[in-house]
């Protein structure tokens, strides 16, 4: 991989991965008294590595916060940040010795499982959405579209009115209306077919002078029609490359409080 | 200019729609509400409310279920593992809790509270609560703890076993199987195995092939056997007659001392103003023709002292030669018989027979799950043993052949708790059994 | 009968004024004409303005007083000054100044009165230049402004771009809408503080500018101009003309005066006493180029006193004293010794010399001293007075010695180059080392300056690095040959299978060689930077050869044209050259015919060559592959640089996956240099180019740089980086700390561990790269 999960040749790929066979190894030949559970002398050392593993996940964010900080680049924390969430998800329950159930310990375990899943959709995306991103190629900022388009909403109000009865006939079928939001654009189902069979059978009717301008509103409805779609597809994009985000971040605060609650529970009835 | 600044707050909205920092809540105020609201539903309320079900690690086994609503039961909350006294408050109750009496607490060295080796919320089907893993002894028995014998690192590394053969008059001695020199059991009881495992033997109502069931009956429980008892299963084809005259008539099964004042008081009742009627077979008074020989002798000296000598005649019939000399081993006393105290002391003892009912006392042993097993297969030598002093408990070897731990198909278990208890098991009396029933009430109100 | 006086001085501005005074304390029989006010051109300032007292450092001599103040206030100190001076005053127009014999004679419409000798200190804004265009005639038009507050709520155009028209548009835009329409798009020739204060009023749009724009006509109630994107009509009430004044040189002329050329800008010539070619005729202040009032006062004071015969020093001699200080020697001496021993300086004025001086380091250097090392930044400008230096080339192993009136130094002039070799003092010498700035002005004034400096620099470019076996004499005549041309951007130096004749050396700019795919379609292949030859292969042989490539300009280009001949002549000369030139065109056909021409990485080379990556030393390429647009790039600036990020991503062009971002490229020519007053903008020893603290906001800097990287920042506190606040704090409010200054990437210079905005970019799409990676880079993508 040519991108930031593969970060120094993979290193954090490498690391992360020698991490788990050992621990898996490890635990496979572990045959506590009574059976594996997270109160054996492993469970316990799992448990700390795995809360050690949680917090350092989450000082990323501070990390990248942190623009003086000379402590490698965030693209490595980043790959390392990545790598250790995936393998955690496996360490969690060889500390746990697969044992679960319906409370406070499990939860802690099933809302890291949504903030690794989340995550790893997240990088996913970063990885695949990047290139997609014409926004970023030139295509101009959301503000830059919407604004042309608007002044080619403009251009066409300007022909439509200035045409006659057929003209406007034309606007009425050719037309979109195009009050795009997050949602919406996503749904991708903001800009119509044109319908072409339509539009001609107007056309043919208009007279000379008045086809001119129909063709002409036609040609500025296309234009319309191509940022609209282009404006749709980045605003689709970069909230997908967003909206992770969202459940990502406030999930682990969440996985805070009950990793908090576990540790104290465990320890308070022991 | 102007046209664009009049549209310009509408395109604003209409951006400010089309990003998702300002259509969902900010990230920091969704992290903050979701923590808080794990903290308060998982964190502040269990430990405000009664009900901490969600944070217990796992389910309750079976036996504990009733205790699942109340954590205060065995946990003291404040960090420190579950004292004894916890465990105590019900189990102390038991001939169970007299465990602290068993070897284990007795030794100061030995610090490991109850829950070191029962942990629970391992399920209803829990493994950790009883755990029977050989680790867990080996742990400890692995080296010498004082005691050598007790150094046994696994099942393999068992030493041979030992069975209590008796020792001096009143004690049991533990000897080593494999010691063979020293494997006598003094018993004091004449017994011929392989005699009694003949086939068409003479019995009781003609020939009988004798079982081992026949004489080896286990208890209710079906984990030892019932010692031998000679009224139900000797008495049968060893009867205890005492006087061809008298058949059918036996002596009780008792001490020599006993057996004499019963011959004695028997002879008295038929001598001694017994009326015709009443007088057994062989004891008819004399019609004219028909005397008996005893009667004559009795009409003609019916004496006291004629019952004496019958009785003391009868009584050395069965000590040296019937009877009595076919299991015990009896002796005659030195002093005369004129000089014992007539009517009440035999002229014979017995040597007390002592065997042992505890073969293997280290041990619990249970022959209920061995059914399917010949009894020879074990106690192999049986067909070969003519003398009671042979000793018939298997050897490690013979419980090897399916205790082991190499087979394919899985063994029977190998465990150290399969035949050494840790505590010292006893059945529980029912009037404790109603004492639990109320803590139990009491716990759950809490 | 007229009256008769010893001294007739003309005009009662500073000049006249302080000559008066001294004529006065000397008890001289003098008489001061003036036709309408004492400081007329100050009384004709507009109200409350604040008139400078520059130079700052220059004595002020005599008896007039002035010191930075208001209108008002200086001309109130004159006015007491002439009372108490008791200088004798008298009002009149002089119309011609006639020399009869011994004496002059100086009348208006009748003699006035005639006088031994005459000063003529008129100044300059007798005469405004007027606009020279349709319906100039028309009332609205004016060409000076009194009192700005007699205008409210008008439309108002001010047309020029000095410290007049600056002047005059700041103080009518409060209250008015005032648009200043420039000839260009920036203002020169201010001073800096007016520079910069219109620059701010522009900025925060209380006055529009009309940029690269001039009045076209006056029609009613409008003034229509000519601006870059076509007429544009715009609504004026007032339109005020400040274009500047022209010399009356016709009313000069008729008075006997001189004038060195036909030139518009020419002025009179004088010698060092300020007399005329007309003996006795002595002529001061702006009309001889001064146009400031301290210097004016102080010749003023000067001339009386030469013309009583008292010897007097000129009023900066205590500053050249100073500077000549650590020379043996009488300061004239010294000042004459240096003069002559420097031909380049011989076509300066006494005062351009001076001026020099008072600004440059005299550097006295043992034998073997290091005067400045090979990569160093500096940039200054060395004459040799005494001795010899030896400059250390590589393949020579005595490198090349410059003796006594020799120069060196010069490539620091062409804007933050590095010295390209180490120069050693060979033997005692002494040095005269002048700032940039100085020379430059004195390059872009004087002739003869431009023009040795102009060869000194290409035949040392050729020495060193482009013909190094070849001897200076055939390099020198080859020199003198050459031609300066200018390409403008984009324009073609040669077209490939076109015959070639020439070859160019790049002096300024950088150029791009592509070549013609089957197709048709022009691909780049490379480009060439500053100092490069290009050319040079089709001139090889006596027969005519086709070119192999096309060159184009990317920026506009200055560069040197040197004949097929003179080529030949070189390759003549010199054997190894020869041998080492042709081995090379050799090399070079062979990468052409081997490589094949690619139109998709040629277009990309095209479009980072329009964005600037030829000239740059280190410029942000963001990966668009990569790039998720986290803007953590643009907020690690920010909060590294008192949170005004430096680096605008979303405003940078971009082409199929490449993304140059609007940041600093540390150009090898940075254009932003070009004209900093206080040369804040300086390169650092690993190249960076920042802008230090003693930037005064003036904005130069934000106009000249092509790609807009410079932007006007406050100096906010900077975050110290991560903090549970930061992420909860607000966005900045308007309070801000002090004023606005210059704000572009300066390479994190000051912090350990380089770019944060490299560092900051979790997907590593950023990347600060130096250009000959790029081509690495590009290759590596595909």
């Amino acid at each position: 991989m040519e991108n930031f999960l593969g970060y120094k040749n993979r290193r954090w790929m490498w690391i992360n991965l020698a991490l788990v066979v050992l621990l898996a190894i490890l635990y496979l030949f572990d045959h506590p008294i009574g059976g594996r559970s997270g109160n054996s002398w492993l469970g316990w050392i799992y448990g700390f590595l795995a809360a050690a593993g949680i917090l350092y996940l989450m000082y990323f964010g501070v990390r990248k916060r942190s623009y003086y900080s000379t402590s490698g680049t965030v693209q490595g924390w980043l790959a390392a940040h990545v790598w250790l969430g995936v393998a955690l998800a496996i360490i969690v329950p060889l500390h746990c010795a697969f044992s679960f159930g319906i409370n406070v310990h499990t939860l802690a375990y099933v809302l890291m499982l949504v903030v690794i899943l989340s995550g790893v959709y997240g990088a996913v995306c970063y990885v695949g959405l990047a290139p997609a991103l014409r926004v970023h190629r030139g295509g101009g900022t959301f503000k830059e579209i919407l604004n042309t388009l608007r002044q080619v909403e403009r251009e066409v109000l300007a022909t439509a009115s200035a045409g006659g009865e057929g003209v406007k006939q034309l606007l009425a079928v050719a037309d979109f209306p195009f009050e795009p939001d997050v949602w919406s654009c996503r749904r991708g189902k903001l800009v119509p077919e044109p319908n072409r069979a339509r539009e001609a059978e107007i056309l043919a009717k208009l007279s000379e002078q008045e086809q001119k301008a129909g063709l002409q509103l036609l040609a500025h409805l296309a234009k319309k029609r191509q940022l609209a779609i282009q404006l749709q597809a980045d605003v689709a994009a970069v909230s997908r490359l967003q909206l992770w985000l969202y459940v990502h971040l406030p999930v682990s605060f969440a996985l805070l409080a009950a990793l908090a609650t576990h540790i104290l529970v465990v320890f308070l009835y022991r | 200019m102007a046209q664009t600044e009049d549209k310009g707050g509408d395109s604003d909205k209409t951006l400010g729609r089309l990003s998702l920092s300002t259509l969902l809540p900010s990230k920091a105020f969704l992290s903050i509400a979701l923590a808080l609201l794990v903290l308060g539903l998982f964190g502040i309320l269990p430990f405000v409310s009664s009900n901490k079900r969600t944070w217990a690690t796992g389910e309750m086994s079976r036996a504990h279920a009733m205790l699942s609503n109340n954590c205060s039961a065995c946990h003291a909350g404040d960090f420190s593992k579950i004292n004894d006294n916890a465990c105590m408050r019900c189990h102390a109750l038991t001939k169970h809790g007299e465990s602290l009496k068993d070897p284990h607490r007795r030794n100061e060295v030995f610090k490991h509270s109850c829950v070191d080796c029962h942990q629970e919320h391992d399920g209803s089907e829990p493994e950790r609560l009883s755990p029977r893993e050989s680790a867990l002894c080996t742990s400890c028995h692995a080296s010498k703890q004082g005691d050598s014998s007790l150094a046994v690192a696994s099942w393999a590394a068992h030493p041979e076993f030992r069975v209590a053969l008796p020792s001096g008059a009143h004690d049991f001695q533990l000897v080593s199987l494999a010691d063979k020199g020293k494997l006598v059991d003094e018993s004091h009881i004449k017994l011929n195995h392989k005699l009694h495992l003949k086939p068409g033997l003479r019995g009781q109502d003609g020939k009988v092939n004798l079982q081992c069931r026949d004489c080896h009956v286990s208890t209710a429980d079906g984990k030892v056997m019932q010692p031998v008892n000679m009224e139900k299963q000797c008495k049968i084809c060893h009867g205890l007659e005492f006087d061809p005259r008298l058949p059918g008539r036996e002596v009780p099964h008792g001490s020599p001392d006993l057996v004499y004042k019963f011959l004695y008081a028997e002879y008295s009742k038929l001598f001694l103003g017994a009326e015709e009627a009443t007088l057994p077979a062989g004891f008819e008074r004399s019609r004219p023709g028909q005397e008996s020989r005893l009667v004559e002798a009795s009409k003609n000296a019916f004496t006291r002292a004629s019952v004496e000598d019958e009785a003391r005649k009868a009584e050395r019939e069965l000590f040296t030669r019937t009877a009595c000399l076919l299991c015990h081993e009896t002796s005659e006393r030195s002093e005369s018989p004129e000089s014992l105290n007539s009517g009440q002391i035999s002229a014979f003892t017995i040597e007390k027979p002592r065997i042992p009912s505890t073969w293997m006392p280290k041990s619990v042993f249970s022959h209920s799950g061995h059914e399917e097993v010949m009894c020879e297969e074990c106690h192999s030598g049986v067909h070969d043993s003519t003398r009671s002093s042979d000793v018939l408990m298997p050897e490690k070897a013979v419980c090897l052949e399916c205790h082991r731990s190499d087979m394919h198909a899985g063994s029977a278990s190998t465990d150290c708790i399969t035949c050494h208890s840790y505590h010292e098991p006893q059945g529980l009396p029912a009037s404790d059994k109603r004492r639990i029933n109320e803590i139990v009430k009491e716990l759950r109100r809490q | 009968m007229a009256d008769h006086f010893e001294v007739a001085i003309i005009g009662a501005g500073p000049a006249g004024l302080a000559a008066a005074a001294n004529a006065a304390q000397h008890k001289l029989s003098h008489v001061l004409i003036e036709r309408r006010e004492i400081g007329n051109t100050i009384y004709d300032y507009q109200l409350r303005k604040f008139v400078m007292a520059e130079p700052g450092k220059l004595p002020l001599r005599g008896q007039i007083p002035f010191q930075a103040g208001t209108r008002e206030q200086i001309l109130d100190a004159w006015n007491k000054a002439v009372a108490a001076c008791a200088i004798n005053v008298r009002r009149a127009e002089v119309a011609a100044i006639k020399k009869i014999g011994e004496h002059f004679e100086i009348s208006s419409k009748e003699v006035i009165c005639t006088a031994k000798h005459v000063i003529l200190a008129i100044g300059v804004q007798g005469s405004p230049r007027k606009l020279g265009v349709p319906g100039e005639a028309a009332p609205v038009v004016a060409y000076t402004l009194s009192d700005p507050d007699q205008f409210q709520g008008k439309d108002i155009i001010v047309v020029g771009a000095g410290d007049a028209a600056i002047e005059n548009a700041l103080g009518l835009s409060d209250g008015n809408n005032v648009s200043i329409v420039n000839r260009g798009d920036d203002f020169p020739r201010a001073k800096d503080a007016n520079s910069a204060k219109i620059m701010d009023a522009i900025r925060a749009q209380k006055v529009r500018m009309y940029a690269n724009s001039e009045v076209a006509r006056l029609e009613p109630g409008i003034v229509v101009l000519n601006t870059p994107q076509g007429e544009e009509s715009v609504a004026c009430d007032h339109l005020i003309a400040r274009l500047g004044c022209i010399l009356p040189r016709k009313f000069l002329e008729s008075c006997g005066i001189q004038f060195p050329s036909a030139d518009a800008a020419a002025v009179p010539i004088v010698t060092a006493r300020y007399e005329s070619n007309v003996p006795g005729l002595y002529i001061l202040g702006a009309l001889i180029g001064y146009p400031l009032i301290k210097q004016a006062i102080n010749q003023g004071y000067e001339v009386i006193e030469h013309i009583l015969g008292h010897a007097v020093e000129p009023a900066d001699q205590v500053l050249v004293d100073e500077k000549l200080a650590v020379l043996p020697g009488s300061s004239a001496q010294k000042l004459q010794t240096i003069r002559s021993a420097l031909p380049l300086w011989s076509d300066l004025s006494e005062a351009q010399f001076r001026e020099l001086i008072i600004e440059s380091t005299v550097r006295v250097l043992k034998d073997g001293e290091i005067v400045f090392q090979r990569n160093d930044y500096t940039d200054t400008f060395f004459s040799i007075v005494e001795g010899e230096v030896q400059i250390e080339v590589p393949h020579l192993a005595d490198g090349i010695k410059l003796q006594t009136g020799s120069y060196f130094g010069e490539m620091g002039l062409m804007s933050g180059r590095r010295r390209t070799a180490t120069v050693r003092a060979c033997g005692r010498c002494t040095l005269i080392e002048s700032p940039r700035k100085q020379v430059l002005k004195l390059v872009n004034s004087v002739a003869s300056v431009k023009r040795e400096i102009d060869k000194a620099f290409l035949l040392r470019a050729l020495e060193t690095s482009v013909f190094p076996e070849v001897s200076r004499s055939v390099l020198q005549a080859v020199v003198s040959r050459a031609q300066y041309r200018h390409f403008k951007k984009g324009e073609a130096l040669f077209k490939q299978g076109e015959i070639g004749d020439v070859l160019y050396f790049i002096r300024k700019g950088s150029v791009k060689v592509s070549r013609r795919h089957p197709t048709g379609q022009e691909v780049t292949q490379t480009y060439l930077p500053a100092g490069s030859i290009v050319g040079e292969m089709a001139l090889l042989s006596e027969e005519p050869q086709p070119r192999s490539a096309s060159v184009a300009a990317v920026v506009p280009c200055e560069v040197v044209a040197i004949q097929k001949s003179d080529f030949l002549e070189i390759l003549k000369s010199n054997q190894a050259a020869r041998h080492r030139l042709t081995a090379l065109a050799r090399s070079r056909e062979l990468e052409n015919a081997s490589m094949p021409v690619d139109p998709q990485l040629g277009s990309v080379l095209d479009f980072m060559m329009a964005q600037g990556v030829t000239d740059a030393d280190n410029f942000l390429l963001i990966d668009s592959d990569r790039c998720v647009g986290c803007d953590n790039c643009e907020s690690a600036c920010a909060a590294t640089h008192g949170g005004y990020s430096r680096l605008d991503r979303k405003g940078g062009k971009s082409f199929a996956s490449i993304q140059i971002p609007v940041s600093c490229r540390h150009c090898e020519n940075p254009l932003c240099m070009l004209d900093c007053p206080p040369d804040a903008l300086t390169r650092m020893p690993n190249g960076e180019v920042v802008i230090r603290d003693c930037c005064i906001g003036c904005g130069n800097c934000v106009r000249n740089c092509p790609y807009g990287v410079i932007r006007m920042v406050y100096q906010d506190e900077t975050s110290s980086g991560f903090s549970l606040f930061s992420l909860f704090r607000k966005i900045k409010s308007d309070e801000h700390h002090g004023p606005a200054k210059a704000g572009k990437c300066d390479l994190c210079s000051s912090l350990s561990g380089g770019p944060a905005c490299v560092r900051a970019c979790p997907t590593g799409a950023a990347m600060r790269v130096n250009p000959s990676r790029m081509l690495a880079i590009l290759a590596e993508k595909r």
